[in-house]
């Protein structure tokens, strides 16, 4: 239970913006109205138009994603900022490929900012249960799997796993799944354009289908 | 340097008491006897030569590979074995001389178990014998009264002490253990320190010389019978968890760890099986055990029902035992134990997928680019050199381990019109970056990189031939 001095709270806020205190009060994650939902802190995706549309302002911080793609489209690129995040600096935490279709180029991941010691590659021939076990650990912030066929119950699995480990479970899967119900909290559709990145998100807690474009560096 | 503080590392029971020596019923009459004159204890030192006692420390907790033959071969003369200063082994033979039957036949099983080039040496004293040994007088001293005798002519530098020390005894004309001994004491202590002194009076044996006997560190083996025998792995695991509790015991009484544990399975009609578990770390909780067991065993084919199983430790060593954290990963402050937490799920994940499943990330400084990484164990800190990577050039965060031919569309003229992949065409979107080179070794490369897409928005890495019959692959994915 987090204590929040509501005087000082409201003074700080009115003073530093335009806003009604109370609406910009209601915004803290720790505070949140009996019907509503508690807007959750996210991760900053490193991509500020993302970041906008996502509740929390970033990726989730504990929860099962789903990128739904034809391979190739940049969804790796997508999380890459994020996988800095989490491999630099002192409490950094290891990022897990489960069987992933090629070899991760340590290169580019370097390029990219990511410490190569954190990354952790996995080959296994039920890649589900190598990520249940990552995400459930603790040791992994960030479990990423290419699986083929997911059904709802792995995938119940796989989302308490993120909850019990406080870790983001992270399923590249090809867009015909889009069609299958799934227990992933954020689910997006992922297409690269000649010039942008495009994100047709199709499911997130209190976000309505929308579509993000983020330009291609 | 001789030093009796040295304490060696799997010694960890306290010393021994002095066995009981034989006493004859001479030596309890002074008059007759005096205590002086037969020694009550008698070292032989086993000294290795002139090369292996260049290295003058103990690497690590083992002995040098040459002494740990000479320690397991002592043992079977004397439960009393020492080594000193990593050139020589020790044995404390007063006791074994009546189950040998006599010095002579002691004398002559020792030879035989340590055969020339070895030097031996048999002295009252362990220094002295060592002293003996180095000095390549292989010879046997019974009594102290003869001790001083033949020590006197002996070097100095067979003492093993600093250069220095012995430039300035030299610069004062002393050369000799026996003009060393002749030296007055207080001057002595005065001018090489007490430490020094002291060394002197326990080669005489003056003062005593206590010394800690090696004790083989026993292993852990463990013969477990199921109830029944059985193909499931519940039962069998059920079976196991006794010898793993046994097994967490008999590692925390000696506070260390096993990095790896051996589990044999025998059959009724199959010949034995064994699997064998690595840890990350060393391991010596039987919950853990259990998680690692269960995780292999599932995984591993039986080749028929199990009729009994045999655990096996590896070599306990020592680990650094840590704190476990206060949060429970996912509370407040769970990063600081996830961190701890790492080499276990490492240890689950190898238990079942094999150790080669799991691996880490390396750079290595190399142009090409099937060679600019490279698979490490997982999570070791690697301090590879940043390789150099254009920052100008794009590229993929996925390779693949071996390029893949891309299909050709042709024209009538043979002239590449198309290049396509799973059905779709590819488009070159940015090119060429030439990579070529590497005739060093074999594996000259010479290519043309480009970035292509296809038309549901994929990216790929591509690459043509420079030479004939320049092909097309695939090589990158920008995922």
């Amino acid at each position: 239970m987090v204590k929040i001095n509501l005087r000082k709270e409201l003074e700080k806020l009115s003073s530093a913006s335009h806003r009604p205190p109370l609406d910009a009060l209601l915004q803290h994650p720790a505070l949140w109205r009996g019907r509503g939902v508690a807007p959750p802190l996210g991760h900053p995706s490193g991509h500020d138009l993302l970041d906008a549309v996502l509740p929390g302002g970033g990726w989730p911080r504990r929860g099962l994603v789903e990128i739904l793609t034809g391979g190739g489209c940049g969804e790796l690129m997508l999380w890459a900022p994020l996988v800095r995040q989490f491999t630099q600096g002192p409490g950094a935490r290891c990022c897990a490929f489960i069987a992933p279709p090629y070899e991760l180029f340590a290169p580019a991941w370097q390029a990219r900012g990511a410490s190569l010691d954190h990354l952790l590659v996995v080959r296994a021939p039920q890649p589900l249960w190598a990520l249940e076990q990552s995400l459930l650990s603790g040791a992994c912030a960030i479990g990423f799997a290419w699986p083929q066929a997911v059904g709802m119950t792995a995938l119940r699995r796989l989302a308490l796993a993120t909850e019990r480990g406080g870790s983001i479970g992270v399923l590249i899967r090809p867009l015909v799944a889009a069609r299958e119900h799934s227990a992933a909290m954020l689910r997006i559709a992922l297409t690269r354009t000649a010039t942008h990145l495009r994100l047709q998100i199709l499911k997130g807690r209190g976000l309505a289908p929308c579509v993000v474009e983020l330009p291609l560096p | 340097m001789i030093s009796r503080q040295q304490v060696l590392p799997d010694l960890d029971l306290p010393l021994p008491s002095l066995r009981p020596v034989p006493v004859r019923v001479q030596e309890l009459l002074p008059a007759a006897q005096p205590e002086s004159a037969t020694a009550r204890e008698l070292w032989a030192a086993v000294q290795l030569g002139a090369v292996a006692a260049e290295s003058d420390d103990l690497p690590g907790e083992d002995f040098p590979a040459a002494l740990a033959v000479l320690v397991k071969r002592a043992a079977s003369f004397t439960p009393r074995v020492a080594v000193e200063s990593s050139d020589a082994v020790l044995l404390e033979l007063a006791g074994s001389q009546g189950l040998f039957g006599g010095l002579p036949a002691l004398l002559a099983a020792l030879r035989k178990a340590f055969p020339r080039p070895l030097q031996l040496a048999l002295a009252p004293t362990p220094l002295a014998a060592v002293v003996l040994a180095r000095a390549g007088r292989n010879c046997c001293i019974t009594t102290p009264a003869r001790l001083a005798g033949r020590l006197a002519p002996l070097s100095l530098r067979h003492l093993h002490w600093p250069e220095e020390e012995r430039m300035r005894l030299h610069d004062m004309g002393v050369n000799t253990l026996g003009e060393l001994l002749r030296l007055p004491r207080a001057g002595l202590a005065r001018r090489l320190g007490p430490e020094r002194l002291r060394q002197l009076d326990q080669i005489t044996g003056a003062r005593s010389d206590p010394r800690r006997a090696i004790v083989p560190v026993a292993g852990f083996s463990e013969r477990i019978e199921p109830e029944y025998e059985t193909l499931q792995r519940e039962p069998l695991l059920a079976a196991l968890q006794p010898a793993l509790v046994r097994l967490e015991e008999f590692l925390r009484a000696r506070q260390r760890g096993v990095m790896a544990l051996r589990l044999t399975l025998h059959f009724r009609r199959a010949l034995p099986q064994f699997t064998i578990m690595r840890c990350v770390v060393p391991e010596y909780r039987a919950a853990r055990f259990t998680a690692l067991l269960a995780a292999r065993l599932e995984s591993l084919p039986l080749a028929g029902p199990v009729q009994r199983m045999q655990l096996t430790a590896g070599r306990p060593r020592r680990f650094a035992a840590t704190s476990s954290g206060l949060w429970a990963p996912g509370e407040q402050g769970g990063a600081a134990v996830a961190v701890q937490a790492a080499p276990e799920l490492l240890q689950t994940l190898m238990a079942r997928l094999g150790a080669h499943a799991v691996y880490g990330l390396a750079q290595v400084d190399e142009h090409r680019p099937e060679r600019q990484y490279r698979s490490v164990s997982p999570l070791a800190a690697a301090c590879a050199p940043a390789a150099h990577v254009a920052a100008d050039h794009l590229r993929p965060l996925g390779l693949l381990p071996v390029p893949q031919a891309i299909n050709l569309v042709l024209d009538a003229s043979g002239r590449v019109r198309q290049l396509r992949h799973e059905g779709r065409e590819l488009q070159l979107v940015s090119g060429p970056e030439r990579i070529q080179s590497g005739w060093w070794d074999d594996h000259d490369i010479a290519r043309d990189y480009y970035i292509a897409r296809t038309s549901d928005g994929a990216q790929w890495w591509v690459f043509r031939e420079c030479n004939a019959p320049r092909r097309w692959f695939l090589h990158g994915c920008f995922a």
